[in-house]
């Protein structure tokens, strides 16, 4: 849930509560107070009729006043009420033609001398539409009131969260092996400027960090070099000493496929920490079937060898525009790993389409398919691996905006690679 | 034949002036960029190694030394840093070949001979050793004058062996050289066993004497 609509919705069930309980609390208030005030005036109209009483000298006199004063009635009775009494009924109005709520005072009066129960009432009709109109009002204030809040809030929250939302755009687009540092906007807000200078601090941190590692890896490569030169050359001058006796050759052969693997390694770790440092940069047009028909021409003998069956189906039309090495070196480690992994008489199928590339090959299923693209990690136990092709391809894929993907399928490891389509 | 190696890694140095002894090559030796500025103003070189990291300089300036003393001819940039940038600035600036440490040392004596006979035979670049004529232009070879059919590999390999011969050069050495710089190297040598195998027997059919003897398993060598 957003923030905005989080806050928001908090301020809509508050005010939507109090509108809930406040209006029939208002409205239950301002009656008891009109129905207050009624009472009032019904006692000082019986005040003005007991100040009538001693001009009333007939029983037509009564009837007269009567039929002037509607809300006036008299009963006869036999006792007076002890008190005077108040209360609400519902009675027909013939003006209106409709059952109306009346507010009547009972009270006893002597008049010439007799006891009489005397009426008071009056109606409650306007009051009721007073109380009704006023609710009304009310209820639009508040409503009205509660529409400006959110429009208002959400407005506001836009305009202060605004630089929120700027520095988490920039933090989305930022990626650690492009940008040295990140160019946040100046907030007014305390709080943004301090979030932004600490983001910029982290970020120049973390460059720094990520830039020493790449160095590092690329340094400690090439340092390597020239010890391993030294080690290869020294080796290949044991080897032109006389009388090399069979042992000693066989102890030489085995360190020099050690210094091979070293130098492999070295090799692979350098090319994937210059990958990463994006210093493989022209681009090129590159007919993809040409790549692959030149590959398959260096491992042709191995696999003939191994009687694999190498079958293409190549698009002479598709073409990528990448850097020429990294594509070759894509393609050279697919179809090299493919080779050296199918055993004898195995099968490997090469696919080119418009804008794709698959690779598959017969072998048994992996231990950890989810893990064959990480850096030194092996499926298969052969020591000639340097654990890093697969790295590599993928490490080109992201520079060159690529996708590879891995599935296996009835008997056979399929590598793709799709390539963004041409402009 | 003269040599000068600008190498300021003094056992590396060491190892390529015994490596090319063998050859009847005279080696000498620069340890820094002042000394190889020095060597090229006062001497002529058939070939020059040229290390681009040195000590006191960029080898690339010893390069352009050489430009203006109009001596470029022969020169081989041996290299820690395999970055086409200097791959490509060396070549540009005139050098011959650029070779990336670490490399087998007969990929080196290849190397070097092949820029040696570009530079001194010209248009007639023939080697002959015994019975064996190698046309290095047509890519043809003959056995006492009548031609062999090598295929690609073949050739290769026979020159590379020819041209580190009296040396015994390992497997590792040949499968790098004939796959290339970027192939993976595979489980086994078998396929170089394979170019061998019908190497030898072409020659032999050729009836020329086998030259190329096999060493415990690790290598082979062009006796002569």
């Amino acid at each position: 849930m957003k923030l905005l609509t989080r806050t928001i919705r908090n301020y809509l069930t508050y005010s939507a509560l109090l509108i809930a309980i406040s209006t029939p609390l208002f409205y239950l208030a301002i009656e008891k107070l009109f129905v207050h005030k009624m009472d009032e005036e019904l006692l000082e109209h019986k005040t003005e009729f007991i100040q009538a009483i001693p001009y009333l000298n007939s029983e037509d006199d009564l009837t007269y006043h009567h039929r002037h004063n509607k809300e006036f009635m008299v009963k006869r009775t036999q006792e007076l009420p002890l008190h005077d009494s108040l209360y609400t009924y519902e009675a027909y109005d013939s003006l209106e033609h409709e059952v109306i709520p009346f507010r009547t005072l009972r009270t006893g009066v002597v008049i010439m001398g007799k006891p009489y129960l005397l009426f008071i009432r009056e109606s409650l009709v306007s009051s009721t539409a007073l109380i009704t109109a006023i609710m009304g009002i009310q209820a639009s204030l508040l409503t009205l009131l509660l529409l400006g809040l959110v429009v208002i809030n959400r407005k506001l929250s836009k305009v202060v969260w605004d630089p929120f939302y700027t520095i988490l755009d920039k933090l989305k687009k930022y990626h650690i092996e492009q940008d040295g540092s990140i160019d946040l906007p100046r907030s007014s807000t305390a709080e943004f400027r301090d979030l932004s200078e600490a983001i910029k601090q982290l970020v120049e941190k973390n460059h720094k960090a990520y830039q020493s590692q790449k160095e590092f890896t690329e340094n400690a490569s090439h340092e390597l070099q020239t010890p391993l030169a030294i080690c290869r050359s020294k080796l290949e001058l044991l080897l032109q000493t006389k009388d090399l006796t069979q042992e000693q050759a066989e102890i030489i052969s085995s360190l020099y496929a050690a210094t091979d693997r070293i130098s492999r390694l070295n090799k692979n770790l350098l090319l994937l920490s210059k990958i990463e440092n994006r210093q493989f940069l022209d681009q090129e047009r590159i007919e993809l079937y040409s790549v692959v028909l030149k590959c398959i021409d260096t491992y042709n003998q191995q696999a003939q060898k191994k009687k694999i069956n190498v079958a293409c189906a190549l698009n002479s039309e598709a073409s990528v525009t990448a850097n020429p090495i990294l594509i070759e070196v894509l393609i050279n480690n697919l179809v090299s790993n493919a080779i050296r992994h199918t055993h004898v008489a195995g099968e490997v199928k090469i696919e080119i389409t418009r804008n794709k590339l698959l690779i598959s090959n017969t072998g048994t299923p992996f231990d950890n398919p989810d893990k064959i693209f990480e850096r030194f990690h092996r499926e298969s136990r052969s020591p000639h691996g340097s654990g890093l092709g697969l790295a590599i391809v993928k490490e080109i894929s992201e520079a060159q905006g690529f996708t590879v993907q891995y599935a296996y399928a009835s008997g056979m490891h399929h590598f793709s690679i799709q390539f963004p389509d041409a402009k | 034949m003269k040599i000068l190696i600008v190498e300021d890694e003094r056992e590396l140095a060491k190892s390529i002036v015994q490596y090319l002894r063998q050859e009847s090559y005279v080696c000498e030796v620069a340890y820094t960029a002042a000394d190889a500025s020095e060597k090229i103003t006062l001497h002529e070189y058939d070939c020059i190694l040229l290390d681009i990291t040195l000590p006191d300089g960029n080898g690339l300036k010893v390069l352009e030394e050489l430009k203006k003393l109009g001596k470029l001819e022969g020169v081989i940039i041996i290299s820690a840093k395999n970055s086409l940038d200097d791959r490509i600035k060396g070549l540009n600036l005139g050098a011959d070949d650029y070779l990336a440490k670490p490399f087998h040392l007969a990929e080196l004596g290849a190397r070097i001979s092949a820029v040696i006979r570009r530079k001194h035979f010209g248009g007639n670049n023939v080697i002959n050793l015994h019975e064996i004529s190698i046309d290095l232009l047509s890519k043809a070879v003959s056995v006492k004058e009548k031609p062999v059919d090598l295929t690609r590999k073949e050739y290769d390999l026979l020159l590379f062996l020819v041209s580190n011969k009296k040396r015994v050069v390992s497997k590792n050495a040949i499968a790098e050289h004939l796959s290339g710089d970027d192939a993976e190297v595979f489980d086994n040598f078998d396929f170089i066993y394979a170019h061998m195998k019908n190497l030898k027997k072409k020659l032999t059919e050729a009836n020329c004497p086998d030259y190329i003897k096999t060493v415990y398993g690790i290598g082979y060598k062009f006796e002569s």
